[in-house]
């Protein structure tokens, strides 16, 4: 799986210097030469490590220390394959949402459908937050400082 | 200059002692407050542009009270988003995520809270005592730096990324990389090429960095309380540590918080670095320069929290310097700021220290107050506010949502905002999975512009000669001495650390 | 006869009371409703401010007083927002487009990711269209007229980016008062080229003429830059403290010269134009344009305008700019010379 997004990586800066190749020298100095083509070449060495499983042999004796969060989920694979699917499928609901009916009311509505079905909270307590994203967002944006929000593609108000 | 300094400031002292002028503070706080915590779409200029039609007919020390207020306090409240949600809180502060957000997991959020207020509430006093000593020597100062200076200072600022890179360099060099070609994207200002662009015009100017850091950090820290189900399968770590701890971490690291404050401050000053880099010089800045190397920034270390929190906050002292001494807004609010003064017939620069130097005094005492004032509210909500890192996920992970589909949608209002902040969503996740340091990205994309727009302009300009320049020479045998010495430092760090002690820090990310 | 009485009067009656129906109802239209200004800046900039300052007298002086709110639509130079006014937004007299000059040179100049046409808008005025240009040049290089430019070579010309305003004003002057081997150095923001200016990494600069005195009235003042031409939008305009600088116009030689300096002084002079979708009906526009007519004659605008935006209101009504907008020089010839003045290539031969 890290390879995938190695991968990623790889296809990233191959395709810039691709793109990038036949602009003035002014404007590929950075993003080809000083960035794409290094970061291609990066990029296919770490390849070669995921492929080679060098940084499973590099953890019993690496040094140094983390300077990110890491991903430290411990849950049986397929669980977490689930609720990570899941959680993406309310964001990317949540953002399509906002597109087709509005921020105005696509947000009130994700945030109450989410406490309802996937936190399972009552009725009552998600119908208020729900109530309360609409307070902020139309309330405060709409009404009192009187900025309209883009209306969405399916309905406008 | 027709009064005296000391005279000046007295006066401007006294013209402030007034209870509509107090009044005009508390409301201005009262509003900074609230954009701190509101979601990016309620920033500072918004608030600014706003307030000035209602200003503007106000008399000029009340309304400079509500709007120093409200963008004062603004900066020294901004790290309740970071360390409770662990989304950015602002352009400067971002950095505080790294340390906060994990202290806030930890349980730590009061101590975390109490760090970052007693930081920002120093820094931006240092902000404005300089402030107020800059105004006869300002000028020289903000000259002094020219495009060939300030391309190696951001030089400096990318080498942090090894710094930032940890135990991965190959992967935070590729992530460092990535982030600056995601700041090549648009049309490039020397030429006038689109580059990346393909034909979209919203990829005409650019990725805004809102939208990367709030996918990049926040869809992952929702993701795992959704994923974890804090509050229901999980529970959060309880909270420990008091507001107090915090208080004496930062005064444990009084020099680190004058250090980094004369970092925002400087900044402040420069024209063209920006409030988005500021935190992360004073984090880089900070690991580089800790005896053990930074070893344990990025894993809740307060230091992480204390350096970009004063930076952020003093940086807004440099910025009134160059407004108020020089005339030159720094920002969208500084320029908001100089059309209040015209509006009420004072005119920033020059002309203004010579015909008005208490007007000048008058608003680097409302600055001081504001900043205390800030502090203040700050300890008396954090413990309140502290708690809702303890809130189950269910709560936890639509305010996320809000507050980042929000804030994204926000920039330009258009649906590429929403696609952009998913694929930064995604990516995010992805990079914190397979260990790719997301600062690192965050770095090369916030300094990877700044970088090709000082070089070019310095070869433009000078051609090689720039680099003969004393003032750039000394600057990259600074730059190149704090790099070495940091490394030297992670390097000895890591060498003490018990192998046991390895081995738990040390995890597997590639059991898939 | 009587019946031919009776059936003139009932008909004159009947006419008098449709009419003062129809104005009441027009009266009325706006009544309760809510107006959208769609901005084609960014909220919180100095743009922002301009719509701001037309806000309350729009308010005002549109029959009905309806509420008057702001849609932020920017991006793409202000393609995006006008993309919408024009192809987007229903023409019903509710939505006013609030956008930025630039929408009209990027049509004429045939750039990417434009869906609307400028001559199909329909335009209701603009508060501000006076846009003097000038060049100076560092005291330092001793250039104290502009015969002495063309002896000094390389002048480094600084402008925020290839295309933009400041950019094609200053390859214009550098073209026309005969700079030799110019260096256009693009990328710095507004105040950094004046630091830049001060600190010798930068010879000239291109700017507005108000803005600068504002910012640093002493380098006129004091001498401290020299002062080498103007441009003057409109034309004959006179700036009250620049006005004796050569206007750029005396330096053209060919017709060509002199329609391409037309051309870009078209573009400065839209201002920042109000506009509305096409198909709008046309009460409603009259309605709307009587409104910026009126907003533009109040009293009180001017003062309120200087307050907010720190510049002059120099207002063209709906006529006015409908003029200036049908008087751009469209001719490929010369709308390919100035793309050579906007571009990152060198200056035309002279």
């Amino acid at each position: 799986m890290t390879a995938n997004f190695t991968l990623f990586m790889v296809a990233a800066f191959a395709g810039a210097t691709y793109w990038g190749w036949n602009w003035p020298y002014i404007a590929k100095l950075m993003p080809v030469y000083v960035v794409a083509i290094p970061g291609l070449l990066l990029a296919l060495f770490q390849l070669y490590r995921d492929a080679t499983g060098w940084e499973t042999r590099r953890e019993n004796a690496a040094e140094g220390i983390d300077m990110d969060e890491v991903h430290n989920i411990k849950l049986d694979k397929k669980t977490e394959l689930r609720r990570t699917l899941v959680f993406f499928g309310w964001f990317i609901g949540g953002a399509l949402g906002i597109w087709l009916i509005g921020i105005v009311y696509s947000l009130p509505i994700l945030v109450f459908l989410y406490g309802l079905i996937d936190g399972r909270e009552s009725m009552r307590t998600s119908l208020i937050m729900g109530a309360c994203t609409y307070a902020l967002i139309w309330g405060l944006f709409e009404y009192t400082l009187e900025t309209r929000w883009p209306p969405g593609v399916l309905i406008g108000y | 200059m027709e009064i005296s300094l000391v005279d000046a400031a007295l006066t401007g002292f006294l013209n402030i002692l007034h209870l509509k002028v107090f009044y005009a503070l508390v409301i201005g706080v009262s509003i900074g407050t609230f954009t701190a915590v509101a979601p990016q779409g309620l920033g500072m200029p918004l608030v600014y542009a706003i307030m000035l039609p209602v200003v503007i007919k106000w008399e000029p020390i009340t309304g400079i009270a509500l709007l120093i207020g409200a963008s004062s306090v603004s900066a020294v409240c901004a790290a309740y988003l970071p360390v409770l949600f662990g989304i950015p809180g602002g352009s400067g502060s971002q950095a505080t995520i790294l340390d906060g957000y994990p202290m806030g997991r930890r349980g730590e959020a009061r101590r975390a809270l109490g760090a970052s207020f007693m930081a920002g509430g120093m820094g931006c006093l240092i902000g404005t005592f300089t402030l107020a000593l800059a105004i006869p020597a300002a000028r020289p100062l903000i000259y002094l730096m020219g495009s060939p200076e300030l391309f190696v200072v951001v030089l400096w600022g990318l080498s942090m990324v090894a710094v930032l890179a940890g135990r991965r360099p190959l992967k935070g060099l590729m992530a460092a990389c990535f982030g600056l070609l995601l700041a090549t994207v648009g049309q490039q200002a020397q030429s006038g090429i689109m580059r990346f662009v393909f034909d979209e015009p919203y990829l005409l100017d650019g990725l805004s960095i809102s939208i990367i850091a709030l996918g990049v950090f926040g869809i992952p820290a929702a993701m795992d309380l959704a994923v974890k189900k804090l509050g229901v399968e999980q529970q959060p770590a309880p909270l420990t540590g008091k507001l107090l701890d915090g208080v004496k971490d930062t005064l444990r690291e009084w020099w680190l918080v004058v250090r980094c404050s004369f970092i925002g401050v400087w900044v402040g000053i420069v024209p063209g670095i920006g409030s988005s880099v500021v935190d992360w010089l004073a984090y880089g800045h900070a690991a580089q320069s800790s005896k053990d190397g930074g070893a344990h920034f990025g894993q809740g270390d307060v230091r992480g929290v204390i350096a970009p929190e004063s930076a952020n906050d003093a940086k807004d002292g440099g910025d009134l310097i160059t407004t108020l001494l020089l005339g030159f807004p720094q920002g969208v609010v500084t320029a908001l700021f100089i059309v209040a003064l015209l509006a009420w017939g004072f005119l920033p620069g020059p002309e203004l220290i010579k015909k008005n130097p208490e007007l000048i005094y008058s608003i680097v005492w409302i600055q001081g107050i504001a900043g205390i004032f800030g502090t203040l509210i700050g300890f008396v909500l954090s413990s309140p506010l502290a708690k809702l890192a303890q809130v189950r996920y269910s709560f936890m992970v639509p305010t996320i949502f809000v507050f980042v589909l929000m804030g994204a949608f926000s920039v330009t209002r258009d649906p590429a905002d929403l696609l952009t902040v998913v694929i930064f969503g995604i990516m995010g996740y992805f990079m914190r999975r397979f260990g790719y340091p997301r600062p690192a990205l965050i770095l090369g994309l916030v300094l990877g512009s700044l970088m090709e727009t000082y070089l070019y302009r310095s070869m433009a300009s000078y051609g090689f000669i720039w680099l003969t320049r004393p003032a750039v020479i000394v600057l990259l045998i600074l730059a190149s001495t704090s790099f070495y010495f940091a490394v030297r430092g992670r390097m000895k760090s890591a060498a003490k650390l018990p192998a046991a002690a390895r081995k738990d820090i040390l995890r597997n990310e590639d059991d898939s | 006869m009587i019946r031919r009485m009776k059936l003139m009067i009932f008909t004159i009656a009947s006419s008098i009371g449709l009419f003062a129906v129809n104005a009441y109802s027009q009266n009325n239209f706006y009544a309760g409703k809510t107006v959208t200004l769609v901005a084609t800046t960014a909220p919180g900039g100095t743009g922002d401010l301009r719509v701001k300052a037309m806000l309350p007298f729009l308010k005002k002086h549109i029959p009905g007083n309806p509420t008057v709110v702001i849609q932020y639509m920017d991006g793409g130079g202000g393609r995006k927002g006008a993309n919408h006014i024009y192809g987007s937004v229903a023409p019903d007299g509710l939505t006013i487009g609030a956008a930025s000059g630039a929408i009209i040179g990027l049509a004429v100049m045939g750039e990417k990711g434009i869906s609307y046409d400028i001559d199909k808008f329909i335009y209701l005025g603009t508060p501000e269209s006076e846009n003097h240009y000038v060049i100076y040049t560092r005291k330092e290089l001793g250039l104290d007229s502009p015969n002495k430019l063309p002896s000094k070579p390389g002048i480094r010309i600084g402008a925020q980016s290839v295309g933009h305003v400041s950019y094609v004003a200053g390859r214009m002057f550098a073209y026309f008062l005969n700079f030799k081997d110019p260096k256009f150095i693009a990328g710095y923001s507004s105040r950094e080229v004046d630091v830049a200016l001060v600190n010798g990494e930068l010879d000239a600069r291109a700017n507005n003429a108000t803005s600068v005195l504002r910012r640093n009235p002493d380098w006129f003042e004091k001498g401290l830059m020299n002062f080498h031409a103007i441009m003057e939008v409109p034309v004959g305009d006179k700036h009250p403290r620049l006005g004796h600088l050569p206007e750029i116009g005396t330096f053209a030689k060919t017709e060509t010269e002199k329609k391409l300096i037309a051309l870009w002084r078209a573009f400065r002079g839209v201002g920042s134009p109000y506009i509305l979708p096409p198909g709008t009906p046309k009460d409603k526009v009259a309605i709307l344009e009587e409104a910026m007519r009126k907003t533009f004659k109040d009293p009180e605008f001017p003062a309120y305008f200087k307050k907010i935006v720190a510049a002059d209101a120099s207002p063209l009504g709906p006529a006015e700019l409908r003029k200036v907008v049908a008087g751009i020089p469209r001719d490929a010839e010369t709308i390919d010379m100035l793309q050579k003045f906007a571009g990152p290539g060198p200056l035309p031969p002279r």
